[in-house]
Order: C-alpha cells, then sequence, then structure tokens
C-alpha cells in the first residue's frame, strides 16, 4: 500500500512536474530586431533569426521575419506562425529603433525587455537614420551574423573608440533618472555598410535631434574619462596634426552664485601626436599644436552645451550631477533655470609623448 | 572398512580425509589430516620420520621427538577438528584415548608476493598484499617493528571461519574506534566470507549508501601508514585487500604516491583530481541542462560551434548523453571482464571507431563525445576503486534531475547529495570531517599534500591519545643567511 | 520554592554528540539571518530614505547588537532555551501557548521563504512549473536534513555559504557605478532613515532562532562573541547590497523593480555563460533550504517537548501543513501580505518581546533575592 502510494505520487511527479523544455537547435534565438513605425499606432517588428549549417560553425545565415502589430510579444507569436522553430527574444542583444520611432518615444519598447526576466540588460540599442528594417535587410556583414556584428561594431566602438554608447541598463538611467536625459548612437545605411554617423539625442524618450561625428567625439570626452579615440586638428600654416588620446580626464564642478548654481567642468587631454602633416618636428611646435586643439576643444564644446540647452535636455547629466552637489534639489526648479545656466569649459592638453621621432 | 577412532568419523566422509592407524610395539598410532591442506613434505620427513625410526615412544616422547615447532596437545575435539581443518595433523595415541598431538603441516598455496596492479605508482615500494594473511602480515610488520603495534585475530563466518586480523598501534589508536570495529566485526553473522570487500560491506556505518566508508588497499606501506596516524586496519585470510577506518571524503581521493613525490607536485596533482572528480559528476548533468532548459545563457561566441554539432542529431540531450554515457560503461565493463591484451583492443576500437562513427552518422555531437570522453577520463583519476565507481554512477541522478528541471534540478541533487554526505559517518567519525565539522588544524592534508614539517600532528578527529607525531620546534629551524 | 527551581534547572545542554562547536553558531546565524529576503531589502528603504539608506543598516544592525546582547543576557542567566524559560516564567499553560506562537511563526516562515523560491523560480526560470511540484521535491529535500538532526542542519548551513560566491558577481556591475549617486550624504531627515532602518528588521531577522537552539551549543556562554560577529559581517554584506544597488539604480528606476538584487545578476557575464541571472536564480535554493530546515526543525521540537511526541513523527505532519499552504498561497498579493505579517510579528517580537522578556528575568531574579 504505501509502496504503491509512493509510486503514484512519483508517477504524477515525473507528469506534471515537467516544465517546458526550449531544446538549443529547436528553437529561433534572435539577436537582433528592429523596430519601425507603422501606420495605425502599429509597430513593424522585424527579426534576423540566424540560420547555421549542419557542421560548418563558421558560416550563419540570417533570415529576416518582419510584421506589423500592437504589441511586440504579440508579434513574435504570430511570427511563429511561419518558422519551423519557434521564436525566442532572451538573446537579442542589438535593438534597433527607427528615426520616427524613435521620435514618437521608445519606452513602451524598452519597458518590454526589461520586464523580460531573460532578456539582458547589456543590451545594446541604437536610432537608425531611416528605417530600421531597411538597414537589417542590407548585406552588411558578409558571412558574420548581423546580429553579432551589429553587437560588436558597437561595443568596440564604445570599449575602444570615438562612441558614446548606452546600453538598455543605461538608457533606462538616465531615462528615468532626474536631471538627465539619454542618448543613443546613430546608425546609417551607407553603400550597404553600416556606419555611425553620430549620436542621437533624446528628450525622455523623444528622439529630438542628432549630433554630426566630431560633436560625439568631444561628447565622448565630456562624459568619461577615455583612454582612446584620435582627434585631428588643422593649425594655421595649413599643417593637420592628428592627436590619439592616451587618457584624459573630465571633472565637473559645481559653483554657486546669486543666480544659482555654476557648474565648471575642466577636460585635461593627454595626446600623442600621431601624425603631423606638413611639420617636420612637432615637438618644437607643441605649444602652438597645444593652443589649437584646446580652441577647438572648447569651440566645439560650448557649442555643444548651447545647444543642449537651447534644446532643453541634458544628455550629459548635469542636473544630477549639481543634485548631488545641493541639498534639497528640485527637479521643476532646475529644469527653469537649466536654459540660462553658466556652464565653463576649460580644456588642457598636454603632450608627455610624440611617437618615436622628435 | 578401515578403523576409524569414533570422533573423527565425521571428518573421515570427506574423501581427502586420511587417517590410517600406525602400529607400534606398544599401542597403535592414529594419524589423521586433510590430503588437500597438508605439506607432504612435513609430513614424511617431521612426522613419519621419527615415528618410524623409534617405534617405542610413550606419548609425551613422541610429542618431543616430532621436530616442529607448532604443535601441542588437546583434549578439546572442537579444537582439534577446526586445528585439522587448517592443515594440522593429529596424532591420537591408542583407540581409546582423548588426547591428540597436533602438529601443523599447513601447505600454503598461494602466489608470492607481486607489484600492485590497482594502485601501481611509479615511485614507491612496489610490494602488494596477497591471499595469504601471514605473508600480509609479514609486509606491514617489516613497516611496523614497534612493540605497541597489535595484531588482534577473530574468526567470522559459520562455514568460512575465516581468520580476521585487526591491526592497531595501542596508545595511538583511539580505543573507541577499535572496540567499535571489533564490535561490528564480531556481529557479523554470515556463512561465507570470501574476501575482506565482503566483510567492508558489512561492518560499515550505512551499507544502503553509495560511497564507501573504510578504504580498501592493497599496499602494505599504505595501511602502515594508516595504522601509524591511528586507523585501524582489518585484514583477513585468503584477501588480497586490506581496509581501514575511520576515513573521511578527502582521503579517497589521495593516492599514497602523494606522500612520495615532492610536496608541491603532489598538491597540484591533489588539486587535479579533485577538480576532475567534480568534472566527472558535473560536466554531462550541465550539457544537459544547459541545452535543453538554458540555452540562452550561452556566450554568443560559443553558440554556433554547440547548435552546429547538434543540428543534426535526432535525440534530444538527455536521450545523447544516456547514449553515449552508457557506451563508456559498456566499453570500461567489457575492458574489465576481458583479458589485458584484449581488453586494451577493445578499449582502441571502441573509443576511437565507435566515437568517430558515432559522430559521423550523427547519432551524438562532436562536443558531447568531448565532454563524455573527458569526464569518464576525470572518474578514472580517483585512486580507490569503490569511490571511482562511486563517482561514475554519482552522475545518473543528476543527468534526471536535469533533465527534469535543468539547473534548479542540478542544485536540489547537489543539495541532496550534500545532506547525504553530512549524515554518513564511518566508524561514527563525520564523513566530511575536517571540513564539517571544520577542523582547522586538519586541514593540512586534505586538499593540497603540505611538506612534512606541516604533519606534526596526527588528526584531531581521529581522537588519537597520542596527537603528537614529532615535536613541532625541531620542524621549522629558521636559519639566517649564510648561517 | 527551592524544589521548583531545581525541577526547572535540567540540564544547560543536550549530549556532546548533538551539540555544536561555539564557532558553528556565526556560521548558524549567519545563515539564519541572511534569507532570501535580501534580493528585496534595498527597495523599500531606498524609497524612503534614497542615498541615505545606507545609514538605515547601520542603525538597524547596532540595534541588532543590543538584542543579541539582551538575549544572551536571558539565555545565560536561565541556561536553557526559550521553550523551557516560556514554561519556567509564565507557567505551563501559558509559557505552552507562547511556545505554540512561535511554532506557528516558524510555520508561516518556512511556508513564506519556500513560496518565496518557488516563485522566484517560477518568475525566472520556469512560468510553467507547478508550485506543487517543486514544493514537493524541496519538502522531500528538507525533511532528509531535517531528520539527520540539528548537526547535519547546521552542515547544510555551512555548505550554504559557498553562496556567497555568488556575491561576488557584484564586482561585475562595478562598470556601471554612479558615485554621485552617494552625495549628497544625510539629506534626508533622521525621521526618514529611522523608517527606513524599520524596513531592514526583516532582513536582519534570524538572531531569534538561537533562542531555540540555545542547548545545542557546547559552550553556550562562549558563543556570543561569535553571535555578533555574524551580525557585524550580515551589516557589512547588507552595507554592500545597498550600496551597489544605490550606486547603480537610480530610485525611480528602483521602484520598478520587483527583485533588485535578482536584476543585478543580469550584469555578470562571463566568456562561457552569458546569462547569469539563470544560476543566480536556481542558486537561491542555498539561501531558502537551510532556514526552511531549521525552521522546521525547531517547530517540531517545540511540539515534541510540548506533547512528548517523537520528533521524527511531527516531522512529516509538519512538512504536509508547510506543504498544504504552499500550495494554497497564489500570487503577489497575498506574498506581499505574509511578508509585511511576518516582518510586523519580527519588529515586536525583537524590541518588544524580548526586552520584555529580559524585564520580567531581571524583576524575578531581583524577587528571588529578595526572598
Amino acid at each position: 500500500m504505501n509502496r504503491l502510494f509512493v509510486l503514484l505520487l512519483g508517477i504524477c511527479f515525473l507528469l506534471t512536474g515537467c516544465v517546458k523544455q526550449q531544446i538549443l537547435e529547436k528553437i529561433t534565438l534572435a539577436t537582433v530586431c528592429a523596430y519601425d513605425e507603422a501606420p495605425n499606432d502599429q509597430i513593424e517588428l522585424t527579426i534576423a533569426a540566424p540560420m547555421f549549417e549542419p557542421g560548418k560553425s563558421g558560416s550563419v545565415t540570417n533570415k529576416l521575419y518582419s510584421k506589423v502589430g500592437y504589441t511586440s510579444r504579440n508579434i513574435l507569436q504570430s511570427m511563429n506562425l511561419r518558422l519551423n522553430r519557434p521564436i525566442h527574444p532572451g538573446k537579442i542583444s542589438v535593438a534597433l529603433y527607427g528615426k520616427e520611432l524613435a521620435a514618437k518615444g521608445v519606452a513602451d519598447e524598452m519597458e518590454v525587455s526589461s520586464r523580460d526576466a531573460q532578456s539582458s540588460r547589456k543590451k545594446y540599442m541604437a536610432v537608425v537614420d531611416g528605417k530600421a528594417k531597411e538597414l537589417l535587410q542590407a548585406k552588411f556583414s558578409s558571412n558574420e551574423e548581423k546580429g553579432m556584428f551589429l553587437f560588436n561594431l558597437l561595443d568596440t566602438n564604445a570599449r575602444t573608440g570615438l562612441v558614446p554608447v548606452q546600453n538598455l541598463h543605461e538608457f533606462e538611467y538616465s531615462y528615468m533618472g532626474k536631471g538627465m536625459d539619454p542618448f543613443l548612437p546613430l546608425l546609417q545605411l551607407q553603400n550597404e555598410q553600416v556606419l555611425i554617423s553620430g549620436i542621437a539625442l533624446f528628450k525622455d524618450d523623444k528622439y529630438v535631434r542628432s549630433l554630426n561625428e566630431k560633436q560625439m567625439r568631444v561628447m565622448k570626452l565630456l562624459l568619461e574619462d577615455a583612454k582612446h579615440g584620435t582627434l585631428e586638428a588643422k593649425l594655421d600654416n595649413g599643417s593637420n596634426i592628428a592627436v590619439v588620446n592616451v587618457g584624459s580626464k573630465v571633472n565637473y564642478r559645481v559653483g554657486k552664485d546669486s543666480k544659482g548654481p555654476k557648474v565648471a567642468i575642466s577636460l585635461t587631454l593627454n595626446g600623442e601626436i600621431l601624425e603631423s602633416k606638413g611639420m617636420l618636428y612637432p615637438s618644437q611646435e607643441k605649444r602652438t599644436i597645444k593652443d589649437r586643439f584646446e580652441t577647438d576643444l572648447v569651440a566645439t564644446g560650448t557649442e555643444l552645451i548651447q545647444l543642449f540647452k537651447k534644446e532643453g535636455i541634458d544628455p550629459l547629466g548635469l542636473g544630477d550631477i549639481v543634485r548631488s552637489k545641493t541639498r534639497n534639489w528640485n527637479e521643476e526648479e532646475w529644469k527653469q533655470k537649466y536654459r540660462t545656466l553658466d556652464v565653463k569649459l576649460n580644456v588642457k592638453v598636454n603632450f608627455p609623448e610624440t611617437g618615436i621621432r622628435k | 572398512m578401515k578403523s576409524v577412532p569414533p570422533l573423527w568419523k565425521e571428518l573421515s566422509e570427506s574423501s581427502d580425509f586420511v587417517c590410517y592407524e600406525h602400529q607400534t610395539n606398544a599401542v597403535s598410532l592414529f594419524i589423521g589430516y586433510f590430503k588437500s591442506l597438508t605439506d607432504p613434505k612435513v609430513l614424511h620427513q617431521h612426522i613419519m620420520g621419527p615415528l618410524s625410526n623409534e617405534p617405542d615412544l610413550s606419548f609425551d616422547d613422541l610429542y618431543r621427538s616430532i621436530p616442529v615447532a607448532e604443535k601441542e596437545i588437546s583434549w578439546d575435539w572442537d579444537f582439534i577438528h577446526n586445528k585439522m581443518l587448517r592443515g594440522n595433523v593429529a596424532i591420537q595415541y591408542g583407540h581409546q584415548s582423548h588426547h591428540c598431538i597436533l602438529v601443523n603441516a599447513a601447505d600454503s598455496k598461494g602466489r608470492s608476493v607481486t607489484i600492485p596492479e590497482i594502485e601501481f605508482t611509479v615511485e614507491g615500494p612496489k610490494e602488494a598484499f596477497v591471499e595469504s594473511l601471514d605473508v600480509n602480515l609479514n609486509l606491514i610488520r617489516k613497516r611496523v617493528p614497534f612493540p605497541e603495534f597489535r595484531i588482534k585475530e577473530l574468526k567470522i563466518g559459520s562455514i568460512s571461519k575465516a581468520r580476521v586480523a585487526i591491526c592497531y598501534i595501542e596508545g595511538v589508536t583511539n580505543e573507541q574506534f577499535l572496540n567499535t570495529c571489533i564490535q561490528r566485526i564480531e556481529d557479523v553473522q554470515f556463512d561465507q566470507i570470501t574476501d575482506s570487500t565482503k566483510l567492508q560491506q558489512m561492518i560499515e556505518d550505512n551499507s544502503n549508501s553509495i560511497f564507501p566508508q573504510t578504504i580498501g588497499t592493497e599496499r602494505p606501506d599504505y595501511v602502515a601508514w594508516a595504522v601509524s596516524s591511528g586507523q585501524v586496519c582489518v585484514l583477513k585470510d585468503g584477501s588480497p585487500t586490506a581496509f581501514f577506518a575511520p576515513v573521511s571524503l578527502g582521503s579517497f581521493f589521495i593516492t599514497y604516491e602523494d606522500y612520495y613525490l615532492p610536496w608541491i607536485i603532489a598538491s597540484i596533482l591533489r588539486l587535479i583530481r579533485m577538480f576532475s572528480v567534480l568534472f566527472s559528476v558535473f560536466a554531462t548533468p550541465l550539457y544537459v541542462a544547459v541545452l535543453t532548459y538554458h540555452g540562452q545563457g550561452i556566450s554568443n561566441v560559443f553558440l554556433p560551434t554547440i547548435v552546429a554539432s547538434r543540428i543534426n542529431v535526432p535525440f534530444p540531450p538527455v536521450v545523447e548523453v544516456l547514449i553515449m554515457e552508457l557506451a563508456i560503461e559498456l566499453l570500461r565493463e567489457a575492458g574489465a571482464r576481458l583479458p589485458t591484451k584484449i581488453g586494451q583492443t577493445i578499449g582502441i576500437v571502441g573509443g576511437i571507431v565507435l566515437g568517430t562513427a558515432a559522430v559521423e552518422a550523427a547519432l551524438t555531437s562532436n562536443f558531447l563525445l568531448i565532454i563524455v570522453a573527458l569526464s569518464a577520463l576525470a572518474s578514472f583519476a580517483t585512486p580507490i576503486f569503490r569511490m571511482s565507481a562511486t563517482i561514475r554512477i554519482l552522475r545518473f541522478p543528476f543527468i534526471f534531475a536535469a533533465q527534469l528541471w535543468g539547473l534548479l534540478g542540478i542544485f536540489i541533487c547537489t543539495l541532496a547529495l550534500v545532506a547525504h554526505l553530512l549524515r554518513l559517518t564511518s566508524l561514527g567519525m563525520p564523513y566530511l570531517v575536517p571540513f564539517y565539522p571544520l577542523r582547522a588544524s586538519d586541514l593540512y592534508d586534505t586538499v593540497i599534500r603540505p611538506p612534512y614539517s606541516k604533519f606534526h600532528h596526527r588528526f584531531s578527529f581521529l581522537r588519537s591519545p597520542k596527537p603528537v607525531r614529532f615535536d613541532k620546534k625541531n620542524a621549522n629551524l629558521k636559519k639566517d643567511i649564510d648561517e | 520554592m527551592n524544589t521548583l527551581w531545581e525541577r526547572y534547572n535540567m540540564k544547560s545542554t543536550e549530549p556532546s554528540r548533538y551539540t555544536i562547536s561555539p564557532y558553528l553558531v556565526f556560521v548558524l546565524i549567519l545563515t539564519m539571518q541572511f534569507g532570501p529576503e535580501y534580493i528585496t531589502m534595498s527597495n523599500k528603504p531606498i524609497q524612503l530614505a534614497g542615498q541615505d539608506a545606507w545609514i538605515s543598516v547601520i542603525l538597524c544592525g547596532i540595534s541588532f547588537h543590543i538584542v543579541i546582547w539582551v538575549m544572551y543576557r536571558i539565555l545565560d542567566r536561565n541556561g536553557t532555551d526559550l521553550i523551557h524559560i516560556h514554561e519556567r516564567f509564565f507557567g505551563k499553560w501559558a509559557g505552552g501557548a507562547l511556545n505554540l506562537i512561535f511554532i506557528a511563526y516558524f510555520l508561516l516562515h518556512a511556508c513564506f521563504q519556500m513560496r518565496l523560491f518557488i516563485e522566484i523560480i517560477q518568475v525566472w526560470l520556469f512560468p510553467d512549473l507547478e508550485t506543487w511540484a517543486l514544493a514537493l521535491a524541496l519538502l522531500l529535500l528538507v525533511y532528509y536534513i531535517v531528520a539527520g538532526g540539528f548537526r547535519v542542519i547546521v552542515g547544510i548551513c555551512m555548505f550554504s555559504l559557498l553562496r556567497y560566491f555568488a556575491l561576488f558577481t557584484l564586482i561585475f556591475t562595478a562598470e556601471y557605478f554612479h558615485f554621485s549617486n552617494l552625495s549628497p550624504v544625510m539629506d534626508h531627515s533622521l525621521h526618514e532613515i529611522i523608517k527606513a532602518s524599520k524596513q531592514f528588521t526583516f532582513p536582519y531577522l534570524g538572531v531569534e532562532t538561537l533562542l531555540f537552539c540555545y542547548t545545542f551549543i557546547k559552550t553556550p556562554k562562549k558563543s556570543q562573541k561569535w553571535t555578533h560577529l555574524s551580525n557585524v559581517v550580515i551589516t557589512v554584506f547588507y552595507l554592500m547590497i545597498v550600496s551597489v544597488s544605490l550606486l547603480l539604480f537610480k530610485p525611480e528606476q528602483l521602484s520598478t523593480e520587483m527583485w533588485e538584487q535578482l536584476t543585478k545578476n543580469k550584469f555578470v557575464h562571463f566568456p562561457f555563460i552569458e546569462r547569469f541571472e539563470y544560476i543566480g536564480a536556481a542558486s537561491q535554493i542555498l539561501w531558502v533550504i537551510p532556514v526552511i530546515c531549521f525552521c522546521l526543525w525547531a517547530s517540531s521540537r517545540m511540539v515534541k517537548l510540548m506533547f512528548t511526541v517523537k520528533q521524527l513523527t511531527v516531522l512529516p505532519i509538519l512538512l504536509m501543513v508547510v506543504f498544504a499552504a504552499v500550495c494554497l498561497i497564489q500570487g503577489r498579493s497575498r506574498m506581499d501580505a505574509i511578508q509585511t505579517m511576518l516582518s510586523e510579528f519580527g519588529f515586536y517580537m525583537i524590541y518588544g518581546y524580548i526586552p520584555f522578556l529580559y524585564i520580567v528575568d531581571v524583576v524575578r531574579m531581583k524577587a528571588r533575592r529578595s526572598i
């Protein structure tokens, strides 16, 4: 009797205790998805599903699936009607947003992946200049998987390049946090090639305007301490100088005057001269080169800050910096003051080394 | 019908029992022995010799004139029977007499001492136990020429009446362990005990556990070490394995060769061995769990490799794994049952030919083949045979748990395993000591094998009455530069 | 009077085969205090006290030191555990009733922990997992552990210390720290900070287990320093967890997170494993199982002592009660209600009942001396 009970319990356990399996090769693990605007408040979702070839781990092709609907999860479900292996969105590591959709706000799409227990918080996001679907359709990655290609593109450029990149977590951080606004890299398709063409600035979760490549470089320097990237300047005598950044430091200082807070940004950049076109001994003219770079950086930087203030956006997070130095900081009050905020930018460029030549 | 003294009637039912009457001048002597157990040389030279040379010997003279050291006079017929069953020749003086002279003429046929085959080591002595208890005791006694070294003999088994020797060092071994051990051996109620491994299973604390709670070894040097550390060692006549207790889980992953190698090398080898145990138990279950449930957790770099090798395999991961695991077990089992040379061929044919063919036929992924082969190899790195069998079996519940609930199943199974290990004891000593209960001073010879200067204390969990091995101060003499 | 005193003055420790060394109290209390509720710990206090939440952690830690000190005064003076102290102070019936309350508390606590774990698994790993199936498997495991006795439970506690490796993965989040989130210091009023401290009592709970296993400690008086040490370590860990929450998230972000500590696992990337959250969620079992085991051990022991039955016969019945209760608790809101109930009970037990017991003890002592 006792044994029978245990046996019955065991059978019952095995029959109902099982959970839904997701055997790796029986599911489609999409790595990139693209959101676009569609009429009637709908969205168009495109995913690139990787197709693996048996025995050949090197070559992976992509197949695109695209569908219009109201909620992205429902779209994925109806995509399964066309697939031999159901889609699992958990591995999506890059999300692309069409410019038009971004202008209407990306918070809803972002919320989906923040809610999903299986999605990564390190997912990269980017705005596409044009339609995101068209970008995915292009053959930009030779025989690499498209999602991996885009992920590596954004990842390497963020880590060792010129691009300030925000992943899902950081985007959410600046979107939800007070006194700052998010930004994303802007992707562009040029001759079947993907290119990071600049920065897309957001006000709350809505795309406002973009920055070009030069502004992007300066913005990266203002945002974080960097050890990568080159800068270029044209001297008055016509020679072009390229400098590699071997370590830059940015420091925000909050002060106070009668009108309210003021911010002083000081940027110190240690560079190494890489290339000097039309100049034989750049080390003798360090002074001029230094001045040139400093004025250039100050000009672009101040221009950027003016732009931010004009648009009423705060991608540098100045509000948050002021908050951390002020007691009883108030967001509403700050927003009014922001447009007339006194921001000073000081740049100091040093050239400790000039390569292995003088 | 030959005349047989009435008390030998029972024995003479057996055809290898020889009993004949030797007529002397005074009385007739009866000489009885088992043909199959006695050495004819002793019988002819040392017993028949004096008897036929001097026909008029009295009982006492006869006793004195037999030139064998092991002889005695007895009246107890049970004792006489037992002795005769162990190869003694009995001489009864006269038909009605009640006492006998017992002369040991036992013929010990058996192999001579050879090199260890199960626990072979490159360094160190190459002697292994044989089936004769006396030879084995000789091998140990040679290594422990110490007056407090005691050997206590018991007889167990109603049919086998096997001689069991319990070895320990008085004053080093804890009395409690010794008494428990003796008590358990005496309590054994079994008729035929042919080998010490049988005895081992009978006296272990929890005989329903797949974990061995005593270590069996064929190396006399290992036994000598165990005895001098305060463990109790048991040998059985007719068995080439001695075992000792109490032991903790950690000691199953120690080969005795560790003590013959320089300590850094030995420690690294030991760490590799411990890691290989973990790998062996967890590798295939993790494969099942990840491929069945948590595929999204695999890094993007690995994903194409794994998917591309799996995509044409018709089975779900768990079936694939079970087939491969069973194939490996089969190969091992077949190899073990066959003579050495054929066994090797089987291993090569099975391993290489079957493996390659299985991958090419897309019955298994080559990724899995690597994992299964590695974990099989890893399970063989465990030096104690019973423990390595345990490790091989242990992974199957984990595989099933992984199939049921993925990683969660593995976690639950691990906890159940830990709970089981926590509940186990060896002669009443916790099995996981010195990790739980934690004895910091005993951690020295567990995960690594430290230099011998650190061995100044016996393990405190063995509760030896004499815990100090040698004076600690002498071990760490520090010298100055150029001194 | 004298005979009564002697009658109660029973052995202060169990036979040495069943006792644990004082240092293991550290392991035990550490495991009991650091329950799975830490995964939701930082959210509410940060909503209340913002960047000053770390002060609340320290305040709460200090208050627990005082409570531990008081507990040891009571226990050391009486030389036995709370079950006997209850009977000694309040008589057989009132004491028994108090013991019953504690049995109910431990059982509810066990239910809560188990349901919380199952909920985590259902949300993070297998949404379609049946509650009863996992509850059954876990309770069988609990039965096997508890049937092994107190030392096996402490052994499981010791094994569960491996979980702190999972906490080391917090290092992976360092990339996203924003140190400006910690300033300005003391931007919140003392009132807010203390209110946040109150929120921390629930994660800090667990020292009360000592009241029930006191007789199982070999030299109980020596164990006090280990309990204090455990409290210090817990404070450090909680400080770390709360600080990481502050550095990593904006309070506005946290307010939308259900289990912020598990979300932190999403930042962990190993070259082999890209998603650590599976391991993180499944490893919660190491937080849950020891606590459940202890709860069931303590409650079954209380039943044993009160009704003089065998613990092995009580245990399956209690397990069935827990099983039924776990299957009946459905949904997040019910869980929240239980959590509030437990934390309220814990709060009054720690800051109300234990000091009360101390006063009763002192008064009794005074009374006896005057006689």
